[in-house]
């Protein structure tokens, strides 16, 4: 066998498994064909080197051409999954931060409750009290605090920067008519607590517990939600980008066609 | 050719050299891939050269705008392979006569303008 018809053979097995590269469907369609019409060509080429150029030239152009009408046809499918995807990722994290915050009230309802009811029955304030003063900025552990009708401090277990904060008045005025409000108080910037505030005969309750360690793990959950839905994203939209080539997805033309 | 098919090969116009060669390559009867090459590179005086990618892409995107068909395959006269053959329909027919008819009027108005063909080139 000479030199020049191994280099036309080589030529045209290269051609032939470049063509695995082309949407599935086309190369089904047309792949027999494209590999007669590569093999004629260079049949009658005096210079299989060039022919093999101008075949490479071909290849990718076309390809380019078929990659890019059936991209613009898949957009949709690209965006419903991504919209679903991010649809997931938002509700995975919006529900874990719920969990969260919501867990973040535990034991702060049963403190607050059970000192409303003993205040109730009787016992002095200072009774209902943790004996245990706590630094609200830098301490995870609860503290209670009970306010008068007024909303005025009348003994507390807990202290920021030597004092006794107060929460806005607006959350006595729903817990007068609402009995119970938990919510997210923040006494000074930087410092977060998660509240429990119930109403008694004689004023108001409130136990609260810093939300540093709550707030550390929502930014890692929020973190990891983020990675998970960059990484499905680039996933999905790799799979959606290379399904053409294995059959995976029928291109309206070739329908049309069938 | 129904009205929808006379709209589709109006909407066609002007065509890109590709289909434009394609169809006048088939002008004269049914072809083979190869062949169509081959007239295309024929008809386009050296200047157009399509692989077979190019091809059998833009055959698809005209087979399904109606402007070939493909017709029943048939026996080489070399060999045992059979081979896909295509040909003009009406439609196709009728948007290679209006591409004719514009690029001759596009000619008509350079000639009228004074506008040489460069040398070398045929007039």
């Amino acid at each position: 066998m000479s030199r020049q018809s191994e280099l036309r053979r080589a030529i045209l097995a290269a051609y032939g498994v470049s063509l695995y590269l082309y949407p599935a469907e086309f190369r089904e369609c047309y792949g027999a064909e494209l590999k007669r019409c590569a093999r004629q060509m260079l049949a009658e080429s005096r210079s299989p080197f060039h022919t093999a150029l101008l075949l490479a030239e071909d290849w990718f152009r076309s390809l380019m051409k078929e990659y890019f009408g059936m991209t613009l046809n898949r957009i949709p499918q690209l965006a419903i999954l991504l919209m679903l995807t991010t649809f997931v990722a938002g509700t995975a994290v919006v529900i874990s931060q719920q969990v969260l915050r919501l867990s973040a009230n535990d034991p702060q309802i049963q403190l607050a409750e059970d000192a409303a009811q003993r205040l109730n029955s009787g016992e002095d304030a200072a009774s209902v009290i943790p004996d245990r003063k706590v630094d609200m900025a830098a301490s995870l552990a609860p503290f209670v605090i009970v306010y008068d009708d007024r909303g005025r401090p009348v003994t507390s277990s807990g202290s920021l920067d030597g004092l006794t904060p107060t929460p806005p008045r607006g959350v006595f005025d729903f817990v007068r008519s609402n009995a119970e409000e938990q919510l997210t108080w923040q006494p000074r910037p930087g410092v977060r607590i998660a509240s429990v505030v119930v109403r008694t005969s004689k004023g108001f309750v409130v136990a609260g517990r810093n939300m540093r360690e709550v707030e550390i793990r929502k930014d890692k959950i929020t973190d990891l939600a983020i990675a998970g839905w960059l990484a499905a994203s680039i996933a999905l939209t790799v799979l959606w980008l290379v399904t053409p080539m294995f059959g995976g997805s029928r291109s309206p033309q070739l329908r049309t066609n069938a | 050719m129904t009205s929808h098919d006379s709209r589709q090969s109006q909407e066609l116009n002007p065509l890109t050299p590709a289909v434009f060669h394609i169809l006048l390559a088939l002008a004269e009867g049914r072809k083979h891939g190869y062949a169509i090459m081959k007239e295309v590179e024929a008809d386009g005086g050296g200047f157009l050269r399509m692989g077979p990618g190019t091809l059998y892409g833009s055959l698809q995107r005209m087979t399904a705008a109606g402007l070939v068909e493909e017709t029943e395959t048939a026996d080489e006269a070399d060999g045992d392979e059979r081979r896909r053959y295509y040909q003009l329909t009406s439609a196709g027919r009728k948007a290679l006569n209006g591409e004719t008819a514009r690029l001759r009027q596009a000619l008509s108005a350079a000639k009228r303008k004074g506008v040489a063909a460069p040398a070398g080139t045929a007039r």
